[in-house]
């Protein structure tokens, strides 16, 4: 039923199951010898029939056999088709997940920043097995079917050539019948498609958000939030199920109309001429319902399609995002010496609101650079572009000179250890979670950061201790003890600069004042970039920047900002 | 199955008509080749029976197709219905669940079993009205025809059908436990989807990507597996059915080749059984492909039942007291409590405070001490192993939870921030605020000064999470969305943590301007130094409480955090 369907999709949808030619010429093999079996048993039955006299029976026993080992074969292939059909489906869904995957490891910060999280994931559930479930029919009835419809065609004609002239009249109606519908019901799918995944996204932030919703008893706003799009889902999910089934229904009139014509038709040829028998009537009639079976049942099948042309469609929609430039790396750099530089740097996350403007910087190697500010000031933009998160608008940031867009983005972030703002721990163990920035480091070295970190109390503290698998959010853990975790990972890491943004923000000050030490033994010789808002934690500095909108607007040590009386002495004050 | 199947209750009359419409159709295309027959018998009486007879057959198809029509619109209505009623059921249990809940289901497969698994179960309820009907009538029909042919060939159908049963309880019984695995792995998978957009930043910065996608490769190649090993059993279910009924076919050529060779039979009896067997099979082999769907749809409908029969253990009481009834009760009060996560040692211990109404709490303490714990037993996020924690002289327990929580406002230390509008978010609370009502709120939270600048003000949209705007425009606009929500309790968990001290000192002074009783649990002993008692916590444990003078002279811990944050007895910088 390609014909029916939107035909870019079908023509990228179908490399992936011509991806596997062995496989797919084992299924047409398999298919085909199960079809021609499946053929030729109606005709031995008849040969065992019309044994079925007193000196036929004598041949019974072959003939017996032969059904057998034709039976025999029929369902050997058949299973093993069936079977070659789910691992192909299976395929597709695996490498249509894989890629979907590479895409969204090349997508810029910018796509996670916008987009709902339950319509991705959705994409990689409910649109992969979709498709996998349309591929799985299409090879199961397709093959199957066709292959009867060009038997039982091949079979009329043999017997009477006019029924098959007859029967080709005919055929052209459930092509026109099925597309009538399916052009009414595609659009129907595609939009229960997108329904569905903005459900899953409505329902996984709630899900997600569930103590804010508790915390507001916002359970019934929820409830009718989520019941509208429901809602919604059901009119475009009853629409797209009640026109699809009706083609079904609808072919199997005209099959049977197509019934009537050759029986009227035959009928009227055995009363004009003595020649034509009531036999050929009745093994026209059986031909004729053989062939337009499988047609009818396709058209069944329409629905199952259509879902998973939409889901693909949905797939590859995620595949086409705009992915992040990469360009072949121009320079080298193994381990920086620590010296940076912003150029005339300017960026903003949206083209009609400037953030950063011509913002110049030079941070020699080995030194402390503290940035402080108000909320929202950019900070974090910061630490973002030197990290390429984000690709600066125009300007430069060099790294021991070299311009940080001619290293591949592995190579420059691997000249960073970070504290994030925001803690992130996945489902794995303590050790895993802390192992995140250097996958191959021992267990000692992994205790030792975790030391370091002072986290190694509370973790020894948990059922399991460092085997202690962290669900989801971590039930039972505090923020602070989080972000601890997160200090602990970077500790790890020991790369030659160090970026702490926000990163003791959660932990108590007694803790943070140990960390700071331990800190200060992993910064030494190293360049670092603090970012804070308590002025203990900056006082050290070598240089602080005080950053305002975007551009620097103080800059100097603790001693000399104080002296100065601008915003910093002030901010001190208060404080 | 039970609270699954209840959500089809309301669709009776489709579940009865649709099938029953089905049925009518197939007896009616039962009559189509008898009344074939009849034409071609009669064929001698000329054209114009044969035009009667194909204007009659015509009819009866176009009373068929109406009647298929009425069962395919009512398995549309029913099966879409009941879906979507599931799913509205699955949601307003899942709101209904405690945190501890939700995370043992694990928000990923939650929202799996929303989608993916309900899915299925309404595929299953329209294959059911569609074909359940059908199939076995024409398979009981084509039975007892071919019995009444010849009872002694008959024995064969009877040693067919058990063991037609017995393979398709072999075939089922081994391949449900893979659907059931394959919808876990389905999770697992949106699970890892979910930790890769979550955590792309700390994935890029550790240049993981790599091994992400080793991981991603390696769940999906097991759903794969699954998937296809499920598919080899299932594929196995129509070839095997066939092997029974062709085998029973060449039983029927022995056998019955005896009978005619004795004159018991005619060739054209045994013609006709052949027919009907071949009906039958054709039949059972949609049954059974029904059963490999309705197995499919079991698999989910298990997941859905676990969820809706998980019995909420925090939820209001049959018979709920009235909050306030007792005017000069303390605000909040707890009497000996202590509390535990589910595995491991108590996160709060013997704890006892009262505080009264309209007075501020300051509470302190070190990473882990159980400051956020105490807060979330107040609003009954959990509730406490032993002793009482009461609002307005009512234990927590005995108020409905409504009510209960629309006593007091909580502001995260990570806010949750919902896709929609600054407008959107601010009303959650309160969903009746006026925009004067809603700026006021920002310009106490110090959100103002910033929104203020957007070009679209309160209408400027919110991305998932926040994520948008900076950690402190994220706290501030909790703050305001608090504050608006007007309750008489404001609880700020470490609320300004991503602030600045300027924006910090601000806010908090606008605080106190307030009309509500206020707990303020924060890192800072300058957040919470001005407030009429300060619970300072260790290890889960009230190491003092006091105000602040009086802890800085009495309480160790607490000295030492100022000492820490270079704060003196008088609240300075020493």
């Amino acid at each position: 039923m390609v014909f029916i369907m939107n035909k870019g999709v079908i023509k990228r949808l179908l490399p992936y199951l011509l991806r596997n030619k062995a496989l797919l010429a084992l299924t047409l093999l398999c298919a085909l010898i199960s079809g021609l079996c499946g053929l030729f048993i109606p005709i031995v039955t008849g040969r065992g029939i019309d044994q079925m006299t007193a000196e036929g029976l004598r041949f019974m026993p072959r003939t017996i056999l032969l059904l057998g080992g034709l039976i025999l074969a029929a369902v050997l292939t058949q299973w093993e088709y069936s079977s070659l059909a789910a691992v192909l489906a299976g395929r597709v869904a695996q490498a249509l997940r894989e890629e979907c995957f590479d895409a969204l490891q090349a997508l810029p910060l910018k796509y996670y920043d916008s987009t709902a999280r339950g319509d991705v994931i959705s994409r990689f559930t409910n649109d992969a097995e979709a498709v996998a479930e349309g591929t799985l029919q299409a090879v199961n009835q397709v093959l199957s079917g066709l292959i009867t419809v060009i038997g039982s065609l091949i079979f009329i004609f043999i017997i009477s050539p006019l029924a098959g002239v007859l029967i080709l009249i005919i055929s052209p109606f459930y092509y026109i019948f099925s597309r009538l519908i399916a052009s009414r019901s595609a659009g129907m799918f595609k939009k229960q498609q997108d329904t569905l995944g903005r459900l899953n996204g409505y329902a996984e932030e709630r899900i997600s958000a569930m103590r804010l919703v508790r915390a507001f008893s916002n359970e019934r706003q929820t409830n009718e939030e989520f019941g509208a799009i429901n809602e919604e889902l059901y009119g475009y999910g009853f629409k797209a199920q009640f026109y699809s089934a009706v083609t079904n229904p609808s072919t199997r009139m005209i099959v049977n109309i197509s019934y009537i014509t050759v029986g009227a038709v035959g009928t009227l040829l055995a009363l004009k001429s003595g020649s034509f028998t009531v036999g050929a009537i009745s093994s026209l009639i059986i031909y004729a319902n053989q062939y337009s079976k499988p047609i009818n049942e396709l058209t069944g099948l329409i629905t199952q399609m259509q879902t998973a042309i939409a889901a693909a469609a949905r797939v590859f929609g995620l595949m086409d995002e705009k992915r992040e430039a990469v360009q072949a790396p121009t320079a080298e750099l193994s381990s920086a010496q620590g010296e940076v530089e912003f150029k005339d740097v300017s960026f903003s996350y949206q083209p009609q609101s400037p953030l950063i403007k011509c913002f110049s910087l030079k941070v020699e190697k080995g030194s402390t650079v503290a940035i402080i500010g108000p909320t929202g000031a950019g900070k974090t933009t910061l630490v973002n572009l030197l990290m390429r998160f984000y690709d600066i608008d125009s300007g430069q940031i060099l790294i021991d000179g070299i311009d940080i867009m001619s290293l591949s983005r592995e190579k420059l972030r691997r000249q960073f250890s970070m504290v994030l703002q925001e803690t992130w721990l996945f489902t794995g163990t303590v050790a895993e979670n802390i192992a995140f920035s250097k996958p191959q480091a021992a267990r000692d070295e992994i205790i030792a950061a975790a030391k370091a970190a002072h986290a190694h109390r509370f973790i020894e503290a948990m059922p399991k201790g460092y085997d202690t698998v962290i669900f989801g959010e971590g039930e039972g853990l505090s923020q602070g003890q989080k972000q601890l975790l997160t200090i602990a990972r970077a500790m790890l890491a020991q790369a030659p600069i160090l970026i702490l943004d926000e990163a003791t923000g959660s932990v108590d000050t007694k803790t943070e004042l140990r960390i700071q030490r331990a800190f200060k033994k992993l910064m030494a010789g190293k360049t670092s970039f603090i970012i804070a808002h308590r002025l203990s934690t900056i006082r050290e500095a070598d240089v602080i920047l005080f950053i305002k909108e975007g551009n620097i607007v103080e800059q100097g040590t603790h001693e000399e900002l104080l002296a100065k009386g601008g915003e910093y002495a002030l901010l001190e004050a208060r404080y | 199955m039970k609270n699954t199947l209840s959500q089809l209750r309301s669709y009776k009359k489709q579940l009865i008509l649709g099938p029953l419409c089905k049925l009518i159709e197939a007896v009616l295309e039962l009559t189509m080749p008898l009344i074939m027959a009849r034409m071609i018998d009669n064929r001698a009486q000329g054209m114009s029976l044969i035009i009667r007879y194909s204007l009659i057959m015509l009819a009866v198809a176009a009373v068929g197709l109406g009647f298929a029509l009425v069962c395919q619109y009512y398995a549309s209505r029913a099966s879409q219905g009941f879906g979507t009623k599931l799913r509205a059921a699955l949601m307003q249990k899942i709101s209904s669940l405690s945190p501890a809940q939700v995370q043992s289901f694990g928000a990923s497969s939650l929202t799996n079993r929303l989608t993916s698994d309900v899915n299925q179960l309404q595929t299953a309820v329209a294959m059911m009205i569609r074909l359940a009907s059908r199939a076995p009538f024409l398979c009981i029909g084509a039975s007892i025809m071919a019995m009444s042919i010849d009872l002694p060939l008959s024995v064969i159908l009877i040693v067919l059908i058990p063991l037609f049963i017995l393979v398709l309880y072999l075939i089922l019984s081994r391949s449900l436990p893979l659907f059931t695995k394959l919808q876990g792995g389905l999770d697992r998978l949106a699970l890892l989807v979910g930790e890769n957009l979550s955590g792309v930043r700390v994935i890029r910065a550790f240049n993981n990507a790599p091994r992400q996608r080793e991981s991603f490769t390696k769940s999906n190649g097991e759903l794969y597996s699954t998937y296809t090993l499920a598919g080899r059993l299932s594929a196995l279910m129509n070839p095997a059915t066939a092997l029974i009924m062709n085998g029973a076919i060449c039983a029927v050529l022995w056998f019955g080749g005896f009978s005619v060779k004795d004159g018991r039979l005619t060739t054209g009896e045994v013609i006709a059984y052949i027919n009907y067997l071949t009906q039958i099979m054709l039949q059972m082999i949609i049954v059974s492909n029904l059963m490999v769907l309705f197995s499919k749809a079991y698999a989910g409908g298990k997941r859905v039942e676990a969820v809706l029969q998980t019995q909420p253990d925090i939820c209001s009481p049959a018979k709920p007291e009235p909050i306030g009834k007792n005017k000069n009760a303390p605000a909040i009060e707890f009497e000996n409590v202590s509390f535990a996560y589910r595995a491991g040692a108590n996160a709060l211990e013997g704890i006892n405070f009262a505080l009264q109404g309209g007075e501020a709490l300051g509470i302190i303490g070190g990473t882990g001490s159980g400051k956020s714990t105490l807060l979330s037993l107040v609003d009954r996020l959990y509730d406490a192993s032993e002793g009482t924690v009461k609002i307005w002289g009512t234990d927590v327990r005995r108020c409905d939870l409504t009510q209960l929580r629309s006593q007091m406002a909580i502001v995260e230390q990570e806010p949750s921030l919902l896709s929609g509008s600054i407008r959107s978010n601010l009303q959650y609370g309160n969903s009746a605020a006026s925009d004067t009502e809603l700026i006021e709120a920002l310009k106490l939270a110090q959100a103002w000064e910033f929104v203020e600048k957007l070009p679209k003000g309160l209408d400027s949209s919110i991305e998932r999470g926040g994520r948008n705007l900076s950690g402190g425009q994220r706290q501030r606009l909790a703050i305001a969305r608090a504050i608006a929500a007007k309750r008489p309790i404001l609880m700020l968990d470490d609320a300004s943590s991503a602030l600045d001290y300027a924006t910090d000192s601000k806010l908090k002074a606008a605080l106190n301007t307030l009309d509500c009783t206020t707990v303020i649990v924060a890192q800072r002993v300058k957040s919470v130094y001005s407030a009429q008692s300060i619970v300072c916590l260790e290890n889960g444990r009230i190491a003092g409480m006091g105000t602040h003078e009086e802890l800085f002279d009495t309480c160790r811990e607490y000295r030492e955090i100022c000492d820490s944050q270079g704060v003196g007895r008088g609240g300075k910088l020493v």
